[in-house]
């Protein structure tokens, strides 16, 4: 039970952030309390409900023109990418395939739809510096598929680091650099565009207490945080593979954050964070 | 738009998410067709920039289709969820702008008028009486602060500077207007999970 004045802040505290009241240090810490305490996530879902009914106050307007096929093109350019290489796109899929022999020239590979998710949030430095540690050779170690059901067993696969192999063509990636609260850069997180396979590795000096094991979670919008996979098993080796299902391809592409928490290693799922994140961060292209 | 055709708007378009979220793109085009007019006014007026407002209306439909598994019919309506992923992405972009160095100026609203609130917005809020008579216990300041940052997208710090009174004026009109809010919700029995 929370002591009374903590009640009262929180409430407000939700309040503020729904209203959009808070500056941009409060509302991040507001955030994250939001991806990791499903009481005051409550109190946020109630406070947007009780002024749901303000919206009406909004005096409709029409677009100056019809949006919606430009809406529509963006979409389908994001769906294209996918089935360019996958084969038609499908909502269910859970499995990594083999990357097919990509043709990192087509004009495909261009998806707009990355393009509103990066909000000038990286440093073009910082991006780079992610790329060439990750390294833009994706083609080898694939492996065996991975589902996203998160379990105790369902651990990334790892994959040693690609060699620096330099293509002619560098392939369009999405990067994100997941930070820790002094900002310090933890890991780095890149997907290839078209490709549902995920790479994190660790770029700074956190490690999990004996016991607890990394967590990958997608934080959309406001909405609960989902479990990507665990990740880091296996300690000798530096870029871990996590194949993503096509919705969470969604949630990416929605420019979602990515989030670490060191979740107890016995657990039988991971259905919310039950511990602080350790780091953070958003998705830009390169 | 009369109580019956939201009823029946709401229940379209929580149809079409759920086809969006099973993977059917097309559904979109309906859902657009049903709630753009109430989107695009929101991103207006909180974008105060019309270009602006539709290049953030095309990022809340994309967002819509990729997120639309979030959307739960119990928690509340359709309009309610595709109005709030609307505000927060015009707020974002208002946040950017920021980021990038353009400040708001309160004065700068010329277009004041056509944003202004719908001449019936009160007998919307009849829908939900509750919100309504709670919003009437309210003072002045604290309704209108509270209003003003619903509708404008504003923070405590733009809010103060738009009403051009101190930081701690603004923000004590707002706590204490929304505890009396939430107070008088509980006691309205609205604090429920429905």
């Amino acid at each position: 039970m929370k002591a009374p004045m903590e009640r009262d802040e929180r409430m407000l505290l939700a309040a503020e952030l729904v209203l959009g009241l808070l500056d941009d240090g409060e509302r991040a810490h507001a955030l994250e309390l939001l991806a990791q305490d499903p009481d005051f996530a409550e109190q946020v879902r109630r406070w947007e409900a009780h002024l749901a009914p303000l919206f009406a106050g909004f005096a409709p307007r029409e677009p100056s023109r019809d949006l919606y096929p430009d809406i529509r093109a963006r979409l389908n350019r994001i769906d294209a990418v996918r089935t360019d290489r996958f084969g038609a796109a499908t909502t269910d899929s859970t499995a990594a395939r083999a990357p097919a022999a990509a043709n990192e020239n087509d004009a495909q590979g261009v998806a707009p739809g990355w393009r509103w998710a990066a909000l000038g949030s990286s440093a073009a430095a910082a991006v780079l510096a992610a790329f060439l540690v990750l390294g833009p050779s994706l083609s080898g170690g694939a492996g065996a598929p991975q589902t996203n059901e998160v379990a105790p067993n369902a651990v990334a696969q790892n994959e040693q680091q690609a060699p620096q192999g330099q293509p002619a063509v560098a392939p369009r990636m999405v990067v994100a650099q997941l930070s820790g609260d002094e900002g310090t850069p933890q890991y780095v997180a890149s997907i290839r565009q078209g490709d549902p396979v995920l790479r994190i590795r660790l770029s700074g000096d956190l490690r999990e207490a004996p016991g607890t094991v990394p967590v990958l979670w997608v934080i959309a919008g406001d909405n609960p945080p989902e479990a990507i996979s665990t990740f880091g098993a296996d300690q000798t080796q530096t870029v871990d593979r996590i194949a993503l299902k096509q919705a969470l391809i969604d949630l990416i592409d929605s420019g979602a954050t990515l989030a670490v928490t060191f979740e107890p290693a016995d657990a039988k799922t991971y259905d919310a964070p039950t511990t602080p994140i350790v780091a953070k961060g958003t998705v830009s292209e390169i | 738009m009369a109580a019956d055709d939201q009823v029946e708007v709401n229940a379209a378009l929580a149809r079409a998410l759920g086809r969006l979220a099973g993977g059917d793109r097309d559904a979109l085009h309906s859902i657009y067709e049903n709630s753009r007019a109430r989107l695009f006014g929101i991103c207006y007026r909180v974008c105060n920039d019309p270009s602006a407002a539709e290049d953030v209306l095309q990022d809340v439909y994309i967002k819509v289709a990729l997120t639309a598994r979030y959307f739960d019919a119990a928690r509340g309506s359709a309009l309610a969820w595709l109005s709030t992923i609307a505000r927060n992405s015009a707020i974002d972009w208002h946040r950017g702008q920021k980021r990038a160095g353009r400040v708001f100026d309160p004065s700068d609203d010329g277009d004041a008028q056509a944003r202004g609130l719908k001449d019936d917005y009160w007998d919307h809020l009849e829908l939900r009486r509750e919100i309504l008579g709670c919003m009437e216990t309210l003072t002045g300041d604290q309704r209108k602060a509270i209003e003003d940052s619903f509708f404008l997208g504003l923070t405590y710090a733009e809010l103060a500077g738009r009403e051009d009174k101190p930081l701690g004026t603004v923000k004590s009109w707002i706590r204490r207007g929304l505890k009396r809010l939430k107070e008088c919700l509980e006691d309205e029995g609205a604090d429920g999970t429905r």
